[in-house]
This record gives structure tokens, sequence and C-alpha cells, in this order.
């Protein structure tokens, strides 16, 4: 595609990336693009595996396949084996990109049953999976170029941004595509950790950090504020899940010199430009001249030039025939048309005939301060259908009796009988998943990023 | 094996601490013949809800026991074990023995 190639061109010695102790410019970026463009195969139609020694290489490879006829699935080496093993079922992989600049190889694999959507795909393909906190990932088909094409008029910067999501996520996608686009500095730590976050950002002065409520929540629990110098933050932008109003003023404390963002997207319509309110609101503005979006009974509707074509393994419900995309996200709508996202429809709890969002009374609980994390859910119950259970992380002692009365009389007042979690669990942590957001049961995957 | 006194004070305590958590005037004092759920009863089906999972955890908690008070028995049941406390009393016995 010319206009990436003139961009990369124009930005020759600056450095594209750090990542594994290595620097790349934009010289050396552009140079895999073409090496891996020499080891593709020739037409028809391939599905490649890309399974690159580096996330930056995996870029290049991305850019390498938009111009073929090929479908490209990121498939990084982080991903649990099984996982990767049901990725490529899925996707009918044909073929695997693995290695490292300088020894790029495509292997070809046993060919399968190429899924009928393939054939609707003028140009070239990428496949995401939907992180599928539970049931089974869907695969989502995207024109690979529509999806480049958005970042065409990125003005030039000189960021160094942060990369915590992996290549196979939207998000982490877009991070990536607006930093390289734009000739800035792209930074990989070393682990997904928060430490190895902090050491990063101290290490390469990192002013743009884009993470998941979770993540940031977990930073703070890590005391990575006070352990690293984070003073070069300029800009936080989370996204990915409902963010919490306290742990929000939390970050907003530990990160004073730092521009809280909020960002918005789905994997089904690719990233939505927006405006937060301000600093510390949840609500934003949908600013974006390629989004047109809606409100359909309380839940947000979107249209972009860079809706996928459709799943794999799911069905097409959501995706209307002229372009839009019923996203699932429950939104509230503030002064002057800006929106907030509640929750996700599917996540909706039915209490004895009421409808309960498992984020409003996370929010509530959050205010306790001793609570560091919790989680929400569904519990069956014989008597209202459904309970509310909640699974709380504290360093406090108490014993469960103490934290059910102490969460119980906090509630009172703040939410409705019947929003008031009857069934609490003490934990160690609550886990994350490869997407770095927290793990949910009970509830479908939320696509938002 | 704890006895039926030592079951009934303990769902007694339970429903006492629910009454103050719930303002539920009624309960405040509550002895054997306290009706619960239903008839006279002073529990709406959340304070039910959370009268259960409270006695369920305490079971565990002290009787180092594990059993399910809301299950298909207790709602087919022709007279209700939430009734009263002293139904609820047989109920959570049975199910510590069974």
């Amino acid at each position: 595609m010319n206009w990436i190639q003139t961009k990369l061109d124009s930005f020759a010695e600056r450095i594209a990336c750090h990542e594994v102790n290595r620097t790349w410019t934009y010289q050396q970026f552009t140079q895999a693009i073409q090496q891996i463009q020499a080891v593709l195969p020739d037409a028809p139609q391939s599905v490649i595996a890309i399974q690159t020694d580096t996330s930056i290489e995996g870029l290049a490879a991305l850019i390498a396949i938009a111009d073929t006829p090929h479908i490209a699935l990121p498939l990084p080496l982080e991903l649990p084996a099984n996982e990767q093993d049901s990725m490529r079922t899925v996707a009918a992989v044909t073929h695997q990109l693995t290695g490292t600049s300088g020894n790029f190889q495509v292997t070809a694999l046993i060919a399968q049953k190429t899924p009928a959507l393939y054939q609707q795909l003028k140009q070239s393909g990428l496949l995401l999976f939907s992180s599928g906190t539970s049931g089974e990932p869907k695969a989502m088909l995207h024109h690979l170029n529509a999806l480049l094409d958005r970042y065409t008029s990125v003005t030039p910067r000189s960021d160094r941004s942060l990369l915590l999501l992996l290549i196979d996520h939207i998000g982490g996608l877009d991070s990536a595509f607006r930093t390289l686009f734009s000739g800035s500095t792209l930074i990989v730590p070393k682990t997904r950790t928060p430490d190895d976050t902090g050491a990063a950002i101290a290490e390469h002065q990192v002013n743009v950090l884009p993470a998941s409520p979770t993540f940031l929540n977990l930073m703070l629990l890590a005391q990575v504020p006070t352990k690293y110098d984070c003073s070069s933050l300029e800009i936080i932008a989370y996204g990915a899940e409902a963010m919490p109003a306290p742990l929000l003023q939390r970050v907003n404390n530990a990160f004073p010199q730092a521009d809280i963002q909020q960002k918005f997207g789905t994997s089904e319509t690719g990233t939505v430009r927006i405006k937060s309110t301000n600093k510390d609101s949840l609500f934003f503005k949908i600013q974006d001249h390629d989004t047109e979006w809606k409100i359909l009974e309380d839940a947000l509707w979107l249209k972009t030039p860079s809706r996928i074509l459709g799943y794999l393994n799911a069905d097409e419900r959501s995706l209307e025939a002229d372009g839009w995309y019923a996203t699932g996200d429950l939104v509230e709508e503030g002064e002057d048309g800006s929106i907030r996202i509640i929750g996700r429809e599917s996540a909706l709890i039915n209490v004895g005939g009421q409808k309960v969002h498992p984020a409003e009374i996370e929010a509530v609980l959050h205010e306790l301060p001793e609570i560091e994390a919790c989680s929400v859910a569904s519990k069956q119950d014989p008597i209202t259908g459904n309970a509310i259970a909640c699974a709380i992380v504290t360093q406090n002692k108490d014993d469960l009796r103490t934290w059910k009365r102490r969460i119980r009389n906090f509630c009172r007042g703040k939410l409705a009988p019947w929003k008031i979690p009857s069934q609490i669990t003490i934990t160690k942590e609550l886990s994350t998943n490869s997407r770095l957001k927290k793990i949910t049961t009970g509830q479908d995957h939320n696509a938002s990023d | 094996m704890p006895n039926r006194s030592d079951i009934e004070a303990l769902i007694l305590e339970s429903v006492r601490t629910l009454a103050e958590d719930f303002e539920i005037e009624a309960l405040l004092k509550p002895t054997a013949e306290s009706a619960l759920y239903g008839n006279d009863g002073a529990l709406d089906s959340m304070a039910l809800v959370n009268l259960i999972a409270d006695i369920e955890d305490a079971v565990s908690e002290h009787f180092d026991a594990s059993i399910a008070l809301a299950d298909e028995k207790a709602m087919s049941a022709k007279n209700s074990p939430y009734r009263n406390v002293r139904s609820l009393t047989d109920a959570t016995l049975e199910r510590i023995e069974a």
C-alpha cells in the first residue's frame, strides 16, 4: 500500500520500536516487511498464522500481507497452546509464518476446508478473535486494507507508546498502528506484568500508556508509581472494560501529571475516536468523522468503514446488512450528546424479574476503601432465579461474616435491595485473561475495546 | 455433630443480625416461633435469599458442613421450611445429617 510505504520511508532513521533488548529503526522495520513479502506464498488466497519472534515483526507481517490476497491471523506465541490450536482450526490456517529478521520462514500446513466467508473477501483479510472471558471466542473477518486505511491521516508525532496488548487484539493493533504511522516509538515490555511495565516506562520515558482498568489497578496494587519513575507519562488511555469511578480517581491521584483518556471501539468495528467530557468523567463524545452511531433501547449501535465482513463461528444477528453493528453495550446518555457505557446487555443479571448491571454494583463496592478489586456475577438461586454473588480482594483479615455485614450495610441506601450481593467470597486475586481483562463468569465476552 | 439447640442458636443469631442489617423491626428479637417468610413472615424474598446464604455460610464456618438450604426439596415441600425459625432449624438439621 503506497501511503504506508511513503510514510515509513519518511521516518527512515527514527526509532520504530524497542523490544527484547533490541532497537528497530523505521528502515529496519521496512526491511522486515520486504523480507516477509519475499517468503509469502503466491496467490491464490492462503490463511497465514503469524508467529514471529517479536510483536514488531508481527506488525511487519500484517503490512506485508496487506498487499496480497491472503488472510492474516496474528497468533502471538504468548497465547496458551490450546487457545492457539482452536484458533488455528476455526481459521482453517494453511500456512505459518515464523522466525525473525534475516530468517523468516513460511511453512505450508495440511489444507483444511475453507470457510465460505473467505470467498467474500476481495483483497487481503485479517482474522481477530474476540476476547472471550467465557465460552468459545468468536472469529471475525476484517478487510485488512479497510482497517489500515483508517490511519492514513495520522499526523506525525514523537510519542513513546507502551504496547501492553498483543497484536491479536483490535486495541493492541490500534495502539501499534497509531504509533507506527505517526513515526513514534513503540515500547514492548519484557513481560506484561506491572513491574516490567513500570521498568519499561522508566527506562524508555514512555509518555503514552494504553491499558485496561484492571491492569491499571494491578499497577497501583504493585506500587508501580512509587517504585518506578513514571513522571514521563503524559497520556494514560484506558478502555476494554468498564472503569469504576473510584479507580479512575485513584489513577488520577497516582499519576497527577498524566491526562487520563478513555478509548473506545469494538473488535467488530475498529476503534472509534472519542473525547472524554473531562479527566474525571466516564462520559465521552464520539468525535470520529468515519463513524455513525445511534442508541436503540439503551444499547449502542455503530457504523464504521472498517466493520467486519462476518464471523466464522457465530451467528450474525448483531451485524445489519446496511453496515450497522449492535455493540451490545448499554449506555446512559449525558448532556450535549455525551454517553457513558454502563455494561454489557448480556451481563445483565435478572434477579426476580429486576435487571441488575454487575458494573453498577462493582462501582459501589469499589468505594469501600479496603476492597482492592471485586467482581460481581450471577449465581443461580431457586428463590429469585438468580442471586448476586461477589468476589472481593482485600488485605483486611476480618472474617467472611464481618465482611458480609460491612458490604450489606455499606450498600444499603446506595443500591436497591435486590442489587445487594447475597453471596460474598474473599479471594487472593481476581484472574485476568490474556487480554489483561478481568475474567468473569456467567456472562459472554465483552467485545468492546 | 451439632445438636438441635446448637443449630437453633445459630439460626436465631443469623436472623437477628440480618434484621439489624435490613432494619426489620419484627425480627430484632427472634424466637423459635418467629414467622419468617410467607403468611405473617417479616422477610421479603431478597431478605430470605440473604438469610439462607448467611445460614449456609455460618453452618460451613461453625460445623464444617456444606449445605444447600434453597434446593428443589425445599421449594417443593408441602410445608415450606422457610415458615419460621423452628421449621428452618429442622430443615438445616436434616441437611447436616444427610
